[in-house]
């Protein structure tokens, strides 16, 4: 500090401070014991502020001074002390900010309890909150709906099999072909009794058609597909029961009845023309094609210089063929 | 990405994603459209996303559809109904979870994202970064904030005790 020329009892306490820091020259110092010599009560109280220990605590208070200066090096918004917390909370504090740290601890105890606070602020979520539509989210996997949607195909080749080598030839029925698709001709039997069991089954299916009205009406998508399949095998079996009316009669309702109620009524106007089962099938199939609007086709493709046709059955994922006897063009 | 990796990030995650969400919305079926949604894209870009980084792509859709919401809600809030949630009493509540629940409604909207991701879902900065489309930097400086408002949130709530 630039002093002034002459010291006096007024402005004495800037050479005392420059005295004790040591920043004083030797004319200065002269002049300075020269006045103190001519004012002993201010040699006393230089003595005074000489005798008081500064040097023991200063660090100490420097370090808490500073501490109070500084800014969070991340947050100039933010408190070095609180930044310093936030740092310990989030481990994420050096191990000089940590000697830092407890410095402050050890003179300031409510920091204590701000760390302890900031650890009881840690966010936990609610476990008994919930995601309830899990189920919705999830998805089948490929090969287990290739298996499913490949069930109603394969139950038909199935049925298709029998049906084609099993059942009883039936000369009377005659089909013709125009591309894939089978036209129903008339039947022109000359046999009476052939003619009455035939009456009788249209009656049985007209009678179970009147019923159709009360049967609830089902639009799951799976109830259709069990139900178009337990309805084709009830009408296969009734089917093939074409030479016994008693055998007729013990056709599951139940079963029937399951089948949604378009395909029940394509299906029995077919059956009741005594068509192919290859055609049964593919009525099933069209009516179910329409209410569950899944894409399932049978085709059947005349193989060249062959007398075997091939029946496909497919879907977009899967695919079944298999080669029938087109000798008599009846299957 | 298989659909039992699939299947298995639905088991893993939609309870998480939900309460993500519906901590910040409080609207149970908006919530529940943003997961779905959420599993919806991570479905259909399956064959893109790998499987480790599937949780991180469900976080990021559903926080930036958070984010429309958001602000969608807040062209429609009524002055009136925003009021009634500021000066909600905080005496109602008993847990201390509760209380800090009650807190971090108050926070700003990306204090409250960043620092949901970082305690619910344990997200380092640079995930959250990711996610939220922030600087590491600024997610951290947002956390930082966030906590220190949190503690003296429930200190003085202790003081008032």
């Amino acid at each position: 500090m630039k002093q002034p020329l002459i010291i006096t009892r007024y402005n004495y306490e800037s050479f005392f401070i420059d005295y004790l820091d040591g920043n004083l020259n030797n004319k200065q110092m002269a002049d300075l014991e020269l006045f103190l010599q001519q004012n002993p009560d201010l040699a006393a109280e230089l003595q005074e502020i000489e005798a008081v220990p500064f040097t023991a605590d200063l660090p100490q208070a420097s370090f808490e001074a500073k501490a109070l200066l500084k800014k969070s090096p991340i947050d100039d918004q933010m408190s070095y002390t609180d930044y310093l917390i936030v740092a310990k909370t989030e481990h994420e504090i050096t191990a000089n900010e940590t000697r830092e740290l407890n410095k402050l601890t050890a003179k300031q105890p409510q920091i204590t309890n701000a760390l302890a606070q900031s650890k009881q602020a840690l966010l936990a979520p609610n476990h008994f909150v919930r995601f309830e539509r899990k189920s919705h989210l999830k998805k089948q996997a490929t090969i287990l709906k290739t298996i499913w949607y490949s069930t109603i195909p394969l139950a038909a080749a199935v049925m298709l099999y029998v049906g084609v080598w099993n059942r009883p030839l039936r000369t009377e029925t005659q089909l013709a072909s125009i591309g894939n698709e089978l036209f129903v001709k008339p039947i022109t039997t000359n046999r009476v009794e052939e003619k009455n069991e035939i009456s009788n089954r249209k009656q049985h299916f007209r009678f179970e058609a009147s019923n159709h009205t009360k049967i609830k009406h089902r639009t799951n998508k799976t109830e259709n597909k069990i139900a178009t399949i337990s309805g084709i095998t009830a009408l296969k079996t009734s089917y093939r029961s074409t030479s016994n009316t008693e055998a007729l009669n013990k056709i599951s309702t139940e079963n029937v009845s399951n089948l949604t109620n378009d395909a029940q009524q394509e299906a029995y106007s077919k059956v009741s023309h005594k068509i192919s089962f290859y055609h049964l099938v593919q009525t099933a199939l069209l009516a179910y094609n329409k209410r569950a609007d899944n894409g399932i086709y049978l085709e059947k493709i005349q193989i060249p210089n062959s007398d075997k046709d091939l029946l496909v059955i497919s879907n977009q994922n899967f695919s079944f063929k298999t080669k029938v006897s087109a000798k008599k063009n009846n299957y | 990405m298989t659909t039992k990796q699939y299947n298995q990030l639905v088991d893993d995650h939609s309870d998480g994603l939900y309460r993500f969400i519906l901590s910040q919305l409080r609207n149970t079926h908006t919530a529940q459209d943003i997961v779905q949604e959420a599993y919806a894209r991570l479905w259909e870009n399956r064959k893109n996303v790998n499987s480790q980084k599937a949780k991180s792509y469900l976080f990021t859709t559903a926080y930036h559809a958070l984010v429309d919401e958001t602000r969608k809600n807040k062209r429609t809030e009524s002055a009136t109904a925003y009021t009634s949630v500021q000066h909600q009493s905080v005496e109602q509540y008993t847990d201390l979870q509760e209380v800090l629940h009650h807190a971090v409604n108050q926070l700003p909207d990306i204090q409250k994202s960043v620092i949901l991701l970082r305690d619910y879902e344990g997200y380092s900065y640079q995930e959250i970064s990711e996610i939220t489309k922030l600087s590491e930097s600024q997610v951290k400086v947002y956390i930082y904030r966030a906590r220190v408002f949190l503690r003296k949130y429930i200190g003085s709530i202790e003081t008032v005790a």
